[in-house]
């Protein structure tokens, strides 16, 4: 069973374009990931520096 | 704590922001982050909105919604299955092995069962996994604690199983389609139904079904019932209430009593302000809760929605995660404006010269530490979607164990 398995998604990596529009989702993933990381690295930046404005105020 | 010797009330107002911390798994799934505040002004008198919605200061690829992994995976990892579950079948039915294999030893469940998995092994791998990256570097980069882990692993169960449930689709499909290009005309049709279709007409049906208050009409409520300044008649009349109390007939048979009438005044507003936001801005919280209640509910109707509304409590980002940030606010301000009238009421003015206090009052308000919610809540929060997403698989595995034997060559 395993290796009809192991077959079966040899098959499907072995189709090129398939393997393109996968690989090119992956990146729009990817891509989204790392904008979203940014952002949420910027927010935490942001709140540090408005807090430690407070704490000195 | 650097307020200087002030009159405590005056310290209430001038109190502290309280900052809703980034949680890890925002970078995964941002949820309803970008839409609200982050940031509340902690005072007497008003239990002020949230301010600094990150939406306000984001870049335009933000505002497209286009940086939002899970948003991108639950309206577009169906296609790409589709497509794996397309190729993997059409192919085997244009060379012909299908029916070879089908009037061979091969029984159609075993073939189904192969195809599923193997499309859904996969999209796995390629789609959930490079996510789970993503949120594996948001717990780096947050430098979160265990819950994090556990948030991730959920959340990439999720994913599978989401996955898994459109393979089986994505295959049963174009096994029984009689031709492969009717098979994709079907999926194409089932993405655009069950996933583009059922995401916002779930929402609209949740807020047609449970519409949320006027937030205007409710300011207005706010501002009739608990105002932050009051006439002098109400005023008067509070004054005369809290006399009776004391059993005083004036300030100064209060003053006698060592009791300050002004800190009276201001503990009973605060107090009767607080029973008002309860009731006000409670029940308006409350009413965007059943509207998630009921949106999760509606998982049953599509797995896309079952994996949307599982993705953002497991992630951290959904209302009640947020939810329990204005709460824990809430509480804090309460407890130090609340301290800060209770150090007012023993304490009258003394020949015209108003009560101040200093640091040592400030140093008793310990600093404000929001945890947010622990895995227990998310999983509370996404149980229902995440039974829909198990229905949905033990469906689509019946389906096939059922259908697939007819298959014929």
């Amino acid at each position: 069973m395993l290796r009809v398995l192991r077959l079966e998604i040899t098959m499907l990596l072995r189709e090129r374009r398939l393997l393109a529009a996968l690989a090119a989702a992956t990146l729009v993933l990817t891509i989204a990931g790392a904008v979203s990381l940014t952002s949420a690295q910027r927010a935490r930046l942001a709140r540090a520096e408005v807090g430690a404005n407070e704490r000195q105020r | 704590m650097l307020q200087g010797v002030k009159d405590p009330h005056s310290a209430a107002h001038y109190s502290i922001y309280a900052f809703n911390p980034v949680v890890p798994l925002s970078a995964l799934d941002p949820g309803i982050d970008p839409f609200v505040g982050e940031t509340v002004w902690l005072e007497a008198h008003v239990q002020n909105d949230l301010l600094n919605r990150p939406l306000q200061g984001s870049t335009a690829l933000e505002r497209t919604g286009l940086a939002d992994p899970a948003g991108l995976f639950v309206r577009f990892a169906p296609l790409v299955v589709f497509l794996l579950a397309f190729s993997a079948v059409a192919r085997d039915r244009e060379q012909g092995t299908l029916s070879l294999a089908l009037s061979a030893a091969a029984t159609g469940r075993a073939i189904a069962a192969i195809k599923i998995s193997a499309v859904a092994s996969v999209a796995t791998v390629m789609l959930a996994g490079a996510l789970a990256m993503i949120g594996l570097a948001g717990i780096v980069q947050g430098g979160a604690a265990g819950d994090a882990w556990l948030r991730v692993a959920l959340w990439v169960c999720a994913a599978t199983g989401y996955v898994v449930v459109l393979s089986v689709v994505g295959v049963l499909a174009g096994l029984l389609a009689p031709t492969a290009r009717t098979g994709f005309g079907a999926l194409l049709l089932f993405w655009l139904i069950a996933v583009l279709g059922a995401l916002p007409a779930a929402s609209a049906a949740a807020n047609r079904s449970r519409p949320l208050p006027s937030f205007q009409e409710m300011k207005i409520r706010l501002e009739r019932d608990a105002p932050a300044y009051w006439t002098p008649e109400v005023g008067a009349e509070r004054q005369a209430l809290l006399m009776r109390r004391y059993g005083a007939a004036d300030e100064a048979e209060l003053d006698a009593q060592r009791v300050n009438l002004r800190g009276l005044e201001l503990d009973y507003a605060e107090r009767l302000s607080q029973a008002v936001f309860d009731r006000e801005i409670g029940a308006f919280y409350r009413r965007v809760l059943d509207q998630d209640r009921l949106y999760a509910a509606l998982a049953w109707l599509s797995p896309a929605i079952a994996f949307d509304a599982a993705s953002a409590a497991l992630a951290g980002t959904d209302f009640r995660h947020h939810l329990a940030f204005i709460d824990g606010a809430e509480q804090y301000r309460r407890a130090l404006v609340n301290r800060m009238n209770a150090d007012l009421i023993p304490n009258p003015a003394r020949s015209g010269v108003l009560h101040t206090s200093d640091g040592r009052l400030w140093a008793e308000i310990p600093e404000f530490a929001f945890l947010p919610p622990g895995w227990h809540t998310a999983l509370q929060s996404s149980a229902g979607p995440l039974s829909a997403l198990a229905g949905w698989l033990v469906v689509g595995a019946a389906l096939a164990a059922w259908v697939t034997p007819r298959l014929r060559p």
